[in-house]
């Protein structure tokens, strides 16, 4: 590992410019359970890591009667075990408590998680069908997008380069008749990068799909918002056929590679089983 | 400097091992403020006025940890080098959740990587050890 | 376990309690006053001329005490057929290989200093492929072995196979292949060497060979074998990889040498995955035949190995491939042929059944097909079959105890075959045969103990016989306390250090408990003798009436008269002439070196087992779920039954992951999955919830109390009985590995059968 300085910020502020001040070689310490690796591995090296660790306002899961505001800093242990994402959000819970281990859950933390931008991000796909947003801290101020335009390609997001600091994520509760399911691939049950994975939140109103949203991961540069698949949807009555062009639709958006782990092939295969399993959830 | 080589190196306190220095396999768990972390993750001066507690501190006062009773009765030790680990995530696994099912426990260490026994007497040991706990009252 | 008071029965492994509490040394924890750390610069390319090195830039970085080159470190070759140089001066032939190394204060100056080094190379035509390798035109890697085919294969021929196969009733053929996977011990690789007193090397290291490594470290290097003194600190596992010795432990004593400093090595994960040898890849094509009652008429077998750039005990994994191959169930006729052939990809070496895996995964699924030709039940055909006790084999082994029909029946039995299956699921069974009491692959199997009583009853098992985790250091104090009626924690074993123990072969072929648990037994035996000498005048009786137990020496006539052991030993001791109670045990067993007839009984006896598993496999990701495993092995006798399920435990884990997710995946032979995310051993919940081990007790006549060999038994049958099971589930026959979901959906989809 390199040598690198160490700054634990005292504040939203000081860490905003420390991060801007050293553009391009500072990065935030918030889990570590990329960062260190990363740097061990001589793949990045920093000359400075600011921990935000110390920072209050980045911590802290809020409900209010609408939304649901997620802290960047908080860990996926206790993004599994908050009583509020049990109850409220509870394909959040169930996706955090299958990601990594134990140890990773402990340390690795929500916005860890997104800004390491990695395409098969586990929490991606389920928080864009939520419709979440992501509030952006930086030297001119704040900001609020929604997630999926926060990720630019893989390990770059809106903020790399030292553009400022996820502060937290914002959720709005699911209105009342949605349904909402995440689908994942791996080879094995712990300790796996999911090879494909498909998010879909449909809501009824009187029969009909009032409203889709259809996610994919882990088969382009970025965790994909596949619209074409919410239109094939919207509107109808969610019978199988319905279901069978969203799945279409979804297959056509993804751009799967052929790596290590599986072939593009495989991957599209995957990703069309895994929409048609989430699909048939959020349809039944 | 991680954790893990701040133990290792500069205290010499090696009953913590370095299996890959990645995350990956569990061996160097030890428990920050009471929550096991893989300690190669974990860097030293992010510790500042923590608590650390590694295996040689488990057994403090000459008593051996009911895990580590457990481990020795059922068989969950081969080559050893993932014991430590194995048991630094038990501890914190059996004091949120003193009632494991076999299920529970399996879950439990699906980040400790084991090459010799199989994990099958490892779950083992953390249920025996779930029931001496209970027995024993200890903590 | 009536009549004994310490075999049989659960007790705490010896060294587990080093374990469970932190204080068991590894290498890794070893350091010394003055030690600096080496790091190896590896080829930029697979196959390339050196052109140049300088090395210069590497010296300026502070902390660096020398670098070295093959231009300045002579040394011999090492391996098999001594094809391998340590540092390599003119050409690389492989990613792994070493082309310079550094000595310096630390780990970090080291690796910089390997970074700065310069290297130009002038890259070479390569080749990944064994049967691209010997096609006319390919790159030559070298000159001894004309289209890259070594000269070193095996032919073995009984009866006449082919014309048995023309005339059997049914027959089945099939190519099968097998892929890299590796050891993936716990603790990476280390070396640390250490020059002392008149050049004497003290080399610290986790080797299963000791005594063979003195040997050859004193070959390669030209330091005097005499001078040499192997210490082996606890071992964080082996499973074969440590049977051979390699370049970057010759590294470290030539760095040692260089600098006058004590030098280790340590691998990183990464290296550890890349440098490290892997098992034999294989294809291998195989036909087998039967007759109308199903009794096996002939068995045919071809393989073809890549053998890497460089050669280890990979080339002769065939030896105990043919084993299964020629003597699983009874075949009168029986034709191998197996060849390797050199490629610029990682060597492969000794791992866990040793060729045996391989070869069965492609018997035991023709087994299943020739069964299913014949319209025979796949258990009522193996049982047809199957060994027993008397017969001999075509290499004529002589089987003595034999309990395969029975863990044939209790595996078929507990996996519940022929009974219900529900949608895509199915049962598969496969068995092995291995050896069980030693194996002379070496002209010597022997293994010596120096049994030492002390005036407190205390007794030091000083031994050659090396632990790695398997518990047969455990086993060897068992069989000692069973002896001389001690208690367990009276009993300690030696085993860390040349100076100190006698000769063992290594530990290999799941030979430990057996060989070193007979050893034991003679030298307990030396000890008890001269103990009756002196007991027997102390208590008035006959020594032949003289018992031992309960730490004491009983006469069995009349048992009023009895001494403590320590007693008689501090008697012994305390007087004038006095004497020392030193036993002396050394066990060669009644075993037969080959000759290049491969024809000899290699092992005094052999082992037997029955693995039988249920599957569920989704048609529509090809992911298969094992639903239950059962193993039933013929142990002979279980001396620590903790410790043997453990052995059969961690042989499920290993031979489920070689079957259904490991593997090394290279690409134009660089490794692409160094890493513990990407080379996917199965996890704690990847494992059946459901796995019962039965042990078949046959009480062997040659065995320590009866027992066997068995480490290695356990991972030799799973990728065929799961195959079996797949076929039984979906239809399809897989016959490569691994059986990853990927693999087996795209077989899946080529049969028609993905959903």
């Amino acid at each position: 590992m390199e040598k690198f300085e160490y700054l634990k910020a005292q504040s939203l502020r000081e860490a905003v410019d420390a991060l801007a001040r050293n553009r391009g070689k500072a990065a935030v310490l918030a889990g570590g359970t990329d960062a260190i690796p990363a740097m061990r591995r001589g793949k990045s090296s920093w000359k400075l890591l600011v921990d935000v660790k110390g920072i209050p306002s980045l911590g802290g899961i809020k409900a209010g009667s609408r939304a649901v505001s997620i802290g960047s800093l908080t860990t996926l242990a206790e993004l599994a075990s908050n009583p509020v994402i049990i109850e409220k959000l509870p394909v959040l819970s169930a996706t955090a408590l299958n990601m990594a281990s134990p140890q990773v859950r402990n340390r690795g933390t929500v916005g860890g998680n997104l800004c390491n931008a990695a395409p098969s991000a586990d929490l991606a796909p389920p928080l864009i069908v939520l419709g979440a947003k992501v509030k952006i801290v930086a030297r001119g101020g704040e900001r609020t997008i929604p997630i999926e335009e926060f990720f630019e390609g893989p390990g770059i997001t809106a903020i790399s380069g030292g553009r400022g600091i996820l502060a937290s994520v914002i959720i709005p509760l699911p209105k009342p008749g949605t349904k909402i399911s995440f689908k994942t691939h791996t080879p094995r049950m712990a300790m796996d990068l999911s090879l494909v994975s498909v998010a879909a939140a449909v809501r009824r109103d009187k029969g009909r799909i009032a409203e889709a949203r259809v996610a994919l991961g882990a088969c382009a540069p970025v965790p994909l918002r596949c619209r074409d698949a919410e239109e094939a949807l919207a509107g109808t009555s969610g019978e199988a056929s319905d279901a069978e062009r969203a799945v279409e639709a979804l297959c056509a958006a993804a751009r799967p590679i052929g790596d290590v782990r599986a072939s593009a092939g495989y991957r599209r295969d995957m990703a069309k089983e895994m929409a048609r399993r989430a699909l048939a959830e959020v349809l039944s | 400097m991680t954790l893990l080589d701040f133990l290792r190196e500069y205290l010499g306190m090696t009953g913590t091992n370095a299996g890959c220095r990645t995350g990956d396999c569990g061996a160097c768990t030890v428990l920050l403020d009471g929550k096991s972390v893989n300690s190669c993750l974990v860097l030293a001066c992010e510790c500042d006025g923590k608590a650390v507690l590694t295996i040689e501190g488990l057994s403090a006062g000459g008593r051996l940890h009911p895990l580590q009773e457990a481990f020795m009765d059922e068989g969950a030790v081969q080559c050893g080098f993932c014991t430590p680990g194995m048991i630094m995530r038990g501890v914190e696994f059996l004091r949120g959740n003193p009632d494991p099912s076999p299920a529970e426990a399996r879950v439990a260490i699906e980040g400790n990587i084991c090459r010799c026994t199989g994990y099958e007497n490892i779950v083992k040991a953390v249920l025996a050890a779930a029931r001496k706990m209970k027995g024993g009252g200890v903590a | 376990m009536s009549g004994f008071a310490c075999v049989g029965r659960k007790v705490h492994k010896i060294d587990a309690f080093d374990k469970v509490t932190g204080r068991a040394v590894y290498g890794h924890d070893l350091r010394i006053p003055g030690m600096l750390h080496g790091r190896i610069l590896r080829s930029a390319h697979a196959h390339a001329r050196i052109a140049e090195i300088d090395a210069r830039p590497a010296l300026g970085v502070p902390g660096v005490h020398a670098v070295i080159t093959a231009a300045d470190a002579k040394t011999g070759n090492i391996g098999f057929l001594q094809d391998h140089p340590v540092l390599k001066g003119d050409r690389v032939r492989s990613f792994r290989d070493e082309v310079a190394a550094v000595a310096a204060s630390s780990e970090e100056a080291a690796e910089e200093a390997c970074s700065r080094i310069i290297v130009k190379y002038e890259p070479l035509p390569a080749v990944f492929d064994p049967f691209e390798a010997m096609a006319p035109g390919a790159p030559q890697l070298h000159d001894s072995a004309p289209a890259n085919i070594i000269k070193f294969g095996y032919d073995f021929n009984e009866g006449d196979a082919d014309k048995a196969l023309e005339s059997s009733a049914f027959t089945a053929e099939g190519t099968f292949r097998t892929h890299y996977v590796t050891h993936c011990c716990m603790e990476t690789c280390f070396a640390l060497a250490v020059f002392g007193r008149g050049g004497s090397l003290t080399f610290h290291s986790s080797t299963q060979i000791p005594y063979l490594m003195q040997n050859t470290l004193s070959r390669v290097t030209g330091v005097p074998a005499w001078k040499i003194r192997i210490r082996q600190p606890v071992i964080g596992g082996a499973f074969g990889s440590k049977l051979d010795v390699y370049p970057y432990e010759i590294i470290a004593i030539l760095l040692a040498q260089r600098t006058g400093r004590p030098v280790k090595i340590t691998y990183t994960r990464e290296e550890e995955f890349r440098c490290t040898p892997t098992r034999q890849p294989m294809v291998i094509r195989m036909s087998a035949g039967c007759d109308r009652e199903g009794k096996l008429t002939a068995r045919k077998a071809e393989a073809v190995l890549d053998n890497g750039a460089y050669t280890s005990w990979g080339i002769t994994t065939p030896h105990i491939m043919l084993t299964g191959i020629s003597s699983l169930y009874k075949v009168p006729n029986v034709s191998f042929k197996a060849f390797s052939v050199y490629t610029n990809n990682a060597y492969a070496s000794a791992f866990r059944g040793y060729g045996n895996p391989q070869g069965t995964f492609a018997n035991e699924q023709l087994i299943d097909e020739l069964a299913l030709k014949a319209g025979i039940d796949p258990v009522e055909f193996r049982l047809r079959n199957a060994n027993t006790p008397g017969s001999v084999t075509p290499q004529r082994f002589r089987i003595t105890t034999c309990g395969l029909s029975e863990c044939i029946r209790k595996a078929a039995e507990r996996i519940g075959f022929g009974g219900p299956k529900a949608a895509n699921e199915g049962v598969g069974i496969a068995c092995m045969f291995h050896v069980g009491g030693g194996g002379r692959v070496y002209k010597s199997d022997g293994c010596g103990v120096i049994a030492k009583l002390d005036d407190f009853g205390r007794l030091s098992l000083m031994t050659g016989a090396t632990e790695i985790g398997t518990g047969s250091d455990t086993a060897m104090a068992m069989i000692g306390a069973e002896c001389l009626g001690l208690p367990l924690d009276a009993v300690s074993v030696i085993n860390d250090d040349t100076d100190v123990g006698p000769w063992d072969v290594g530990i290999h072929a799941s030979r430990m408990t057996f060989i070193g648990g007979n050893a034991v037994i003679m030298a307990c035996e030396d000890i008890k003798d001269q103990l009756r000498e002196h007991a027997a005048p102390m208590i008035g009786s006959d020594p032949k009436n003289l018992e031992f137990r309960d730490s004491k020496i009983i006469d069995c006539m009349n048992p009023d008269r009895n001494i403590e052991i320590s007693r008689v030993v501090r008697a012994v001791h305390f007087r004038e002439k006095g004497r020392m109670i030193v036993g002396k045990g050394f066990y060669d067993p009644p075993n037969e070196f080959q000759g290049k007839d491969f024809r000899g009984n290699v092992s005094s006896t052999y082992a037997f087992a029955a693995h039988a598993v249920r599957v569920r496999v989704d048609p529509s990701t090809g992911k298969i779920a094992v639903l239950k495993f059962v193993a039933a092995h013929d142990v002979g006798r279980a001396i620590n039954p903790l410790g043997l399920e453990g052995q059969v435990h961690g042989a499920i884990a290993q031979g489920l992951g070689f079957a259904l997710s490991e593997q090394l995946v290279y690409d134009k032979g660089r490794l692409l999955n160094d890493n513990f995310t990407d080379y996917k051993m199965l996890l704690a919940r990847d494992m059946p919830a459901e796995i019962e081990i039965h042990f078949i007790e046959t009480d062997d006549p040659e065995g320590p109390f009866g027992a066997k060999g068995v480490s290695e038994a356990g991972i030799i049958p799973i990728p065929a009985a799961v195959a079996n099971a797949v076929a039984d589930a979906v239809g399809i026959r897989i016959r490569t590995l691994p059986m990853t979901p990927e693999n087996v959906h795209s077989a899946l989809k080529a049969a028609g059968k993905a959903t």
